[in-house]
């Protein structure tokens, strides 16, 4: 206890050093915290938006992911529906597991007739009301993007469309107000379709989205043309109910959703149909480890001898990994900057202190206070200003992250489609929090070591000389 | 039993390959309840001997022993425990520490010794007011004078109980007449506590009051006198 008083009295001795020493660390910490929360905010943002659309887990067929993902025909899967059953009756699986879904991805061309314009097109076959399920998974509370698929209780035929696709097909009517978009050429001069595609009913389906088949509905249907699984072409007339941002421009300029049956029926026609993937989204991402074996297993005893193989949502978005090392890069580089920036001030700090004070390291050695009580008493002064620098630190961050995630700024990120809200997450990030003290608080009694060590190891008659 | 017995001390320095030799031969024993003056003029070695018998520095070749242990047995740790515990020191330039108050300036010896709070309170004040700075407890070395400074830094090595006070020129930064004052109460005290002081100087005022004196001369003891008692 006399060693903490010592300590807090000479910080205080010295206040205008021990407030730069401070001021250095607190910002440091700011810095590193808030950095910090904004790269977690965009690594589980980026999680949620990729696990809310693929699962975490996907079974599919060994080589479907690198090879197959227009081939659905080669890459099928069988019996799905009781591969389905089993994985979710599983004593060991089933509580870990919050939804369980089949979906049929193909390729195919768009086309849009009556503005004369084709686009080719990644159909996904999914069960719509299951998909809208898995949308409202958010395991870390982040602000979630996703918008429910608008084919819920729809009539057969209907699909979404990313607003890339939307865009390029001309199905000007369902992009938002504003966004750039060349009505279709064809519309004036040759009229195809009679009267359906009168400006007047195209502004008109700006608003339509509810709106079941009605007077412009035509307007906004296509044909897609995909291979059957005999090779064989074969078309379906669909109707665009809605265009979505998907957020990633690549995807929004290939996205297209369809029920499941209306995509099975376009590839497997009167034969059983398959899926190309089965997804499983669980409660947990931590259970991802605990379930895959365990779906390994099932597939092996149940799989009725079809190759499958489990993917796991980093493997499914190589962006995830991608984009996480970089800012895990960015985080370490910031971090390790700011821990050698306060590493050489408080190093300079705590040398100063032990010179200034070596006639009272001598006087404190004569009346019998052993190295190591010299050695801890520096070591106590550094902790000291280390924990005062943490906890304004802490608080500091959080402030101003609170003020960050008030201020609705929003900006789009390379080779996104959608401005995201800037946010930091400091106050729910405990590992962030936890490691950046402890580190903080490890770079501070690194740094005061060396000073405290050179103070311990003086001669007493050399340190009382100074006087 | 002599509370400190000399024998054969020798010690060196070496500034840059010139040895500097400091005491040599150095023989004595003092006397436990004794007032010993080391008296010699600047430069004798006087400051090197106190050190040595202090236990802050080590002798090149000789034996120390205080109170019956022999300081060169000793590891560091240890050593620091036995000043701790057996010895007190004044110090010329008083060498309070200057973030404590006089209060805490007497306390911390005992402290370093172990001794309860309880304790520790009540000998505290005991010291403070048999030096007379009962009033000015609370006050930090800064708002005392040389004097008064002084005056805790006897406090301070005697709280402890030691066997044995240690004063390398105690008055050397005083004005006569606080040194004097200084003088007259170190006199008093170590009477009242039984303690053996060495000190050094070259004052006649100090050396006058010894009981026992050891004149030093360019690193050698001139000859055993016993003082006016
Ligand atoms: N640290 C040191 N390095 C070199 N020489 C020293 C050192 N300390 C003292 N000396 C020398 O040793 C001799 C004795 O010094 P000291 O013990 O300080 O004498 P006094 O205290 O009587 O003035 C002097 O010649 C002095 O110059
Ligand atoms: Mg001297």
């Amino acid at each position: 206890m006399s060693t903490l008083l010592l300590a807090l009295r000479n910080l205080l001795r010295n206040r205008r050093r021990s407030l730069a020493t401070l001021l250095t660390m607190v910002v440091g910490l700011t810095a590193i915290l808030l950095f910090g929360g904004y790269r977690s905010n965009i690594q589980y943002g980026s999680l949620t938006g990729f696990v809310q659309f693929t699962g975490h887990l996907q079974v599919q067929r060994s080589g479907y992911f690198e090879e197959g993902s227009d081939n659905p025909a080669a890459y099928g899967i069988r019996d799905y529906a009781a591969l389905m059953a089993r994985l979710r009756q599983d004593a060991q699986l089933g509580p870990l597991l919050n939804e369980v879904t089949p979906a049929l991805q193909l390729g195919g061309i768009a086309g849009r007739f009556a503005a004369n314009v084709s686009r080719s097109v990644l159909v996904n076959g999914v069960d719509a009301a299951a998909r809208n399920r898995m949308l409202r998974w958010n395991e870390y509370g982040v602000v979630s993007y996703a918008q429910p698929l608008a084919l819920e209780d729809r009539t057969a035929d209907s699909v979404v469309v990313g607003q890339g696709v939307a865009r390029k097909l001309r199905l000007c009517g369902l992009l938002p107000v504003g966004m750039p978009c060349t009505q279709p050429a064809a519309d004036s001069n040759t009229s195809h379709g009679g009267s359906d595609n009168t400006p007047a009913e195209l502004a008109a389906l700006s608003q339509q989205e509810a709106v079941p088949a009605g007077a412009g509905a035509a307007a906004n249907r296509i044909e897609l043309l995909a291979a059957s699984q005999r090779g064989a072409p074969n078309v379906a007339s669909l109707r665009v109910v809605k265009a979505t941002n998907m957020g990633i421009k690549a995807l929004d300029d290939l996205y297209m959703a369809m029920h499941l049956q209306q995509a099975q029926a376009l590839v497997y026609g009167r034969d059983t149909p398959q899926v190309t993937a089965i997804l499983l989204q669980l409660h947990r991402t931590a259970d991802i480890d605990k379930a895959r074996p365990r779906i390994r297993t099932l597939l092996a005893q149940h799989g009725g001898g079809q190759d499958l193989t489990v993917l796991d949502f980093r493997q499914l978005n190589p962006m995830y990994e991608q984009t996480s090392q970089f800012m895990d890069s960015m985080f370490g580089f910031i971090a390790m900057l700011i821990g050698v920036i306060v590493l050489f001030t408080l190093g300079n700090t705590m040398s100063s202190a032990v010179v200034e004070r070596t006639s009272e390291i001598g006087t404190l050695r004569a009346l019998g206070l052993r190295r190591a009580g010299i050695r801890r008493l520096f070591l106590c002064e550094a902790l000291l200003l280390g924990l005062a620098g943490v906890v304004l630190g802490v608080l500091a961050a959080l402030a101003v992250a609170a003020l960050i995630n008030n201020s609705g700024w929003r900006w789009t990120p390379p080779g996104y489609a959608y401005a995201y809200l800037i946010l930091v997450r400091v106050g729910q990030d405990l590992p962030l929090l936890l490691g950046s003290v402890s580190g903080m608080l490890g770079v501070t009694l690194l740094s005061a070591w060396w000073p405290a060590r050179r103070a311990a190891r003086q001669q007493i008659v050399d340190a009382l000389r100074h006087s | 039993m002599p509370t400190v017995h000399l024998v054969d001390v020798c010690k060196t320095y070496h500034l840059d390959s010139v040895a500097v030799p400091a005491l040599s031969g150095i023989s004595a024993a003092i006397q436990p309840d004794c007032f010993t003056v080391l008296a010699g003029p600047s430069g004798s070695g006087k400051t090197t001997l106190l050190n040595l018998i202090g236990g802050l520095d080590r002798a090149d070749s000789g034996r120390i022993e205080i109170a019956g242990q022999v300081l060169d047995a000793l590891d560091d740790d240890a050593l620091s425990d036995f000043r701790a515990r057996h010895i007190g020191f004044v110090f010329q330039h008083f060498n309070l520490l200057p973030v404590l108050s006089a209060y805490e300036n007497v306390e911390y010896p005992l402290i370093l010794a172990g001794v309860s709070r309880a304790a520790r309170r009540q000998r505290v004040r005991d010291m403070l007011a048999a030096v007379g700075l009962a009033e000015r407890m609370d006050n930090r070395p800064g708002q005392l004078s040389g004097g008064q400074r002084q005056r805790v830094a006897i406090a301070r090595a005697l709280v402890g109980r030691p066997a044995l006070v240690l004063a390398d020129e105690p008055t050397a930064n005083l004005d006569s007449h606080t040194g004097a004052e200084i003088i007259a109460l170190m006199r008093r005290l170590q009477r009242e506590h039984a303690v053996s002081f060495v000190f050094s100087s070259h004052d006649a005022q100090v050396i006058a009051a010894a009981d026992a004196l050891l004149p030093l001369c360019d690193g050698r003891l001139q000859s055993m006198q016993e003082g006016a008692a």
